[in-house]
């Protein structure tokens, strides 16, 4: 089976002989093929590149036309969508006793802490409004200093009751988290997407992997900008205590100096003007919507933007070699299908929203989690970084 | 200008739609929904808002990500 990686590492094998010309039009098409299965979120890992894309019957050689490409592409990722959502919910409920002990462990606590906000807030706005009645009550006062504080006042109790909106959605999806399998149904909702795969837990961390190769180019025809890299397949660490990604090398990536992504610094992300909206859906701990996010940006590349290094200086790098943990991956099998994976697949549709899932399921409460696990693999991160980070 | 058929679209990290009512990329940004600063792409090379669609193109929207590292 050619896929792609195969086919570049031995194209002078799989094309034969091609003049300059005809061998550049041939990787071309390789790229616009990666490219577009990263940014429809179709993973090409099972596919046979060249026979899908063959220009014709015993050719070894590739369309070009993009537009064929397109139609060949979404004809056949139509049919493969329902077995790749399969194969990567199949990685979550793997998993599925160990995300739901790490659930409880996480959010349990984090219930109370929530509440005790909401409470603080709460006796906020009760000591302002006694503020505002003895202000009221003051002969003493300046009409001009009653109205300055009343304004003060105002907006303090207005900011309070904000905070405690945000507070009470996120204690809704803590107590759910920590009391329900709503934590495996939003892993199962990631991964359905398709632009991650479910890859384990270590430590107080969720692990993905990016599905597909990221692709990020740069093209300004008028500055005579034609540039496309192939960054490699990242891991991502979502740490559940804090909230927070890092992103991390897996395998086939590149560098510049000490960085392994245009916005990644030391694991840390740069988000720039969406950094707003990526803390909100943190503080409201919606892992899907910061999952969704952190995509966007893996996969997004602007010079304008002000990234830790231009993409031009990304190289891919001999020294980080497809660690044991990525080649264990890359090896293993798919397990059996069963019919938790049916109910999740049903509940999980990624258009369907939260109020059609409650009320087709309904939450799942959780039992007593059984602590051994013979069947389950266990997982050891390699990548030797402080899970505390 | 006439319509292009079968004009997948998305917005980077969402779901492609086919569009069979487009002429240009505006028009796809529209049907959409779109609002605000987008970059757009069609096959994979940059174009700007008024190119014209042909059948069977890809066009992929992404969000003007930015401000320094």
């Amino acid at each position: 089976m050619s896929n792609i990686r195969t086919i570049i590492t031995n194209k002078a094998k799989v094309f034969g002989k091609l003049s300059e010309a005809e061998l550049k039009n041939q990787l071309k098409a390789l790229n616009y093929i990666e490219l577009l299965a990263m940014q429809t979120k179709i993973s090409l890992s099972d596919w046979d590149v060249l026979n899908t894309f063959r220009a014709k019957h015993g050719s070894n050689k590739l369309i070009t036309n993009p537009k064929e490409i397109n139609k060949r592409l979404f004809t056949l990722a139509e049919k493969a969508k329902i077995g790749m959502q399969k194969s990567h919910v199949q990685d979550v409920i793997k998993h599925e006793k160990k995300i739901l002990k790490l659930a409880k462990e996480m959010f349990g606590y984090r219930v109370a802490s929530i509440q005790g906000n909401i409470a603080d807030q709460k006796r906020r706005i009760e000591n302002d409004k006694a503020a505002i009645k003895r202000d009221e009550e003051n002969a003493t006062m300046t009409p001009g200093d009653k109205a300055y504080r009343l304004k003060n006042y105002t907006n303090s109790i207005a900011g309070c009751e904000q905070q405690i909106v945000r507070l009470e959605e996120s204690l809704v999806r803590t107590k759910e988290y920590a009391t329900t399998d709503r934590l495996v149904k939003d892993v199962a909702k990631i991964v359905m997407g398709g632009f991650w795969k479910f890859f384990g837990i270590s430590g107080n961390n969720l692990l993905f992997l990016t599905a597909n190769n990221i692709i990020l180019f740069e093209k300004n025809h008028r500055a005579g900008l034609n540039l496309q890299k192939d960054m490699g397949v990242y891991k991502v660490k979502l740490n559940l205590e804090h909230m927070q990604n890092s992103v991390h090398i897996f395998y086939g990536n590149t560098k510049s100096g000490d960085n392994i992504h245009p916005y990644v610094s030391q694991g840390g992300i740069c988000f720039g003007n969406s950094g707003s909206y990526y803390n909100k859906a943190r503080q409201e701990n919606d892992i899907v919507q910061m999952m969704n996010m952190l995509s966007i940006v893996l996969s997004t590349y602007s010079s304008a933007g002000g990234p830790y290094r231009r993409l031009a200086d990304f190289r891919l790098d001999p020294n980080i070699p497809a660690t044991k943990e990525a080649e264990r991956y890359l090896a293993k099998k798919t397990p059996p299908e069963d019919k938790r994976l049916a109910e999740l697949m049903q509940s999980v549709s990624v258009k369907d929203v939260a109020n059609k899932l409650a009320k087709s399921i309904g939450p799942k409460k959780i039992e007593e989690v059984d602590e051994s696990d013979d069947d389950e693999e266990e997982y050891e991160d390699e990548d030797g970084y402080d899970d505390e980070e | 200008m006439s319509r292009a058929k079968k004009v997948t679209a998305q917005v980077l990290g969402g779901e492609a739609q086919v569009l069979d009512r487009c002429s240009t990329v505006e028009d796809a940004f529209e049907e959409l929904g779109l609002d605000g600063s987008y970059t757009a792409t069609v096959n994979g090379e940059p174009v700007d808002m008024d190119y014209e669609l042909s059948d069977y193109e890809f066009v992929c929207f992404s969000p003007a990500v930015k401000g320094g590292c």
